[in-house]
């Protein structure tokens, strides 16, 4: 708790911070607001039906996951702060341990990944019903597994951001660094590398978590279902398939080696 | 009197410089300890190393008799070169993060702003202070929770004649309320203004330590000429309270014991029957005695 208020102070006051949200917020809101004006008609496939439940959590995780990069560089400038005003060196003169000065922020990162979850879910609600023609309870919370796993994909992309800048120190080389590793470092090493590790790498795997949506499925998923019942295609997107619960996992593992590199770069620290 | 600081044997490298070599020495409560010694000859790496913040390669300290750790810096004020806060955030702010930090509430905050001056600060921005201000503020943080124990890096750094002289007494007056000051500086004046005990450091090593009065006491000294120079020269050296510094070509060097005025040297000189052409006296500095402690220490890598 004491934690929490000293990075509440911290973090609450300081103008970046409440810029990076804002631009995170609104860009998010912008494509969602885009894609629910979408005219789209070709042979009968109609794209509106992504926004309506339960496809809107799934189509939103995946609006959400492009802006994550923000909530990375987000992380890195709070973290890269405390190394340019030194006070991460002062708070441990002042007497917080450095598994504390850690722990504030995971607590932090944990609070945007929170944030970005409860973005999604709070718009996902309110176009879901707008654009739903009639809908049942059934529909609203069969694809909420989104959230939680928009919450764990956004918490991995803060964390890496976090042990990035913990080797660093310094916001720029922190940020390039981040931003190449998605794209084209991890590229290039998944080349070159076997295709059965290829699949564990962290930048693919994390991105897994929210696959696009399926458009031409979900828009036919309709006389699919009037055709055959029980879809395969329409069940696909909506429930968890298994490789989703051990992408899952294997992210949140991703998730908790992060911060124990990070951890062990702090506890050997000089300051 | 109880041991607050226990120090042994500690040593720390940064790559092939030695910042701190063997060093130990022992911080009784009540004491106000002065590390003194030129830029770069390890003391704010000493303090670092005691702080916490830098891990020794060798030796160990202990705080309070007890095991370290970052609760005993909860109870130690410190304040290490240059103040480190968010530029962002107000001066209460800032302090309240200290506060919490310590894990202390917030009620002592008006009193140190109002001990350094900065209470009619306390809304503005950090980043919009003078570099005096924010050392004055540091110097707050580490008042804040009135903790036994200070640890004071260069607490008067960029502050005006006028600043320095106040810090100065705030320090004094703590040492008057019985706190243990730990107070690392090169500026040999403030040591000696301030600390009752003294450490010297150079490259690393501790060179001297002992009682402020006794390591660096001012001395009187007088430089003496006469017609015959041999003559003097040899009636100086029978007496007990001179003691000889330099011969030059045209005087002597001379230092005198505490006690001995110039008007007596000349009474007893006339009585051995050297007549003075030049008698002419003047304090020995203490930046001259410190050089010389530090010149003459045989360890010189």
């Amino acid at each position: 708790m004491r934690i929490a208020r000293i990075e509440g102070i911290k973090t609450w006051n300081y103008s970046t911070f409440k810029v990076l949200i804002l631009l995170h917020a609104i860009l998010f809101l912008l494509i969602t607001l885009i894609s629910s004006n979408i005219q789209f008609n070709i042979q009968g496939v109609n794209i509106a039906k992504i926004l309506h439940f339960p496809h809107v959590w799934n189509t939103l995780a995946w609006f959400a996951s492009w802006f994550n990069l923000i909530l990375g560089v987000l992380a890195i400038v709070l973290v890269s702060n405390e190394f340019q005003f030194r006070t991460f060196r002062k708070q441990l003169i002042d007497g917080l341990s450095r598994n504390e000065l850690l722990g504030g922020k995971v607590l932090v990162m944990n609070l945007v990944a929170i944030y970005a979850m409860l973005l999604v879910f709070i718009t996902g609600l309110i176009i879901g019903i707008i654009k739903t023609p009639n809908f049942t309870l059934t529909d609203l919370l069969n694809g909420l597994n989104y959230l939680p796993i928009l919450y764990i994909q956004a918490l991995a992309y803060t964390l890496l951001a976090l042990l990035f800048v913990f080797i660093f120190k310094t916001p720029g080389p922190s940020i390039i660094v981040y931003l190449l590793y998605f794209f084209p470092i991890e590229p290039i090493i998944r080349a070159i590398i076997p295709e059965s590790i290829v699949r564990f790498m962290p930048a693919k795997i994390i991105s897994k978590l929210t696959p696009m949506p399926d458009f031409v499925g979900i828009s036919l998923s309709d006389m699919i279902e009037l055709n055959i019942s029980g879809s395969d295609l329409f069940s696909q997107n909506v429930s968890m398939s298994p490789s989703l619960t051990v992408t899952t996992l294997l992210v949140l593992l991703y998730c908790i080696i992060f911060v124990l590199i990070s951890r062990q770069i702090l506890i050997h620290k000089n300051f | 009197m109880k041991t607050i600081l226990k120090v042994e044997g500690l040593t720390k490298s940064f790559g092939k410089i030695r910042a701190v070599s063997n060093l130990s020495f022992e911080v009784i409560q009540g004491q106000v300890v002065g590390v003194l010694g030129p830029n770069g000859s390890g003391k704010t790496t000493t303090l670092g190393l005691i702080l916490g913040i830098k891990f020794p390669d060798s030796g160990s300290f202990q705080w309070f008799n007890r095991e370290k750790g970052p609760n005993a810096n909860k109870h130690i004020g410190a304040l290490i070169e240059v103040p480190y806060f968010y530029p962002y955030l107000d001066l209460e702010k800032n302090l309240r993060i200290v506060a919490l930090v310590r894990g202390q509430g917030f009620n002592d905050i008006q009193r140190v702003l109002d001990v350094v001056g900065l209470s009619n600060r306390s809304k503005s921005a950090y980043y919009t202070l003078s570099l005096g201000m924010k050392q004055r503020l540091a110097l707050a943080s580490a008042l804040l929770g009135n903790p036994d124990v200070l640890v004071l890096d260069e607490p008067t750094n960029g502050l005006d004649p006028e600043g320095i002289a106040e810090v100065r007494e705030i320090i004094k007056k703590q040492s008057e309320m019985g706190k243990t000051i730990i107070l690392a500086s090169h500026i040999l004046d403030e040591v000696e203004k301030v600390c009752s005990d003294v450490v010297i450091l150079k490259n690393g090593e501790k060179i001297a330590q002992g009682k402020v009065n006794e390591l660096l006491s001012e001395k009187v000294l007088a430089s003496v000429s006469a017609e015959n120079m041999d003559a003097l020269e040899n009636c100086l050296k029978t007496h007990q309270k001179v003691s000889i510094q330099q011969v030059k070509d045209n005087f002597i060097q001379i230092s005198l014991e505490e006690g001995l005025t110039t008007l007596e040297l000349n009474r007893w000189l006339i009585e051995k029957g050297i007549i003075i052409s030049t008698l002419e006296f003047h304090k020995k500095s203490l930046e001259s005695q410190f050089l010389e402690l530090v010149k003459d220490h045989p360890n010189q890598k």
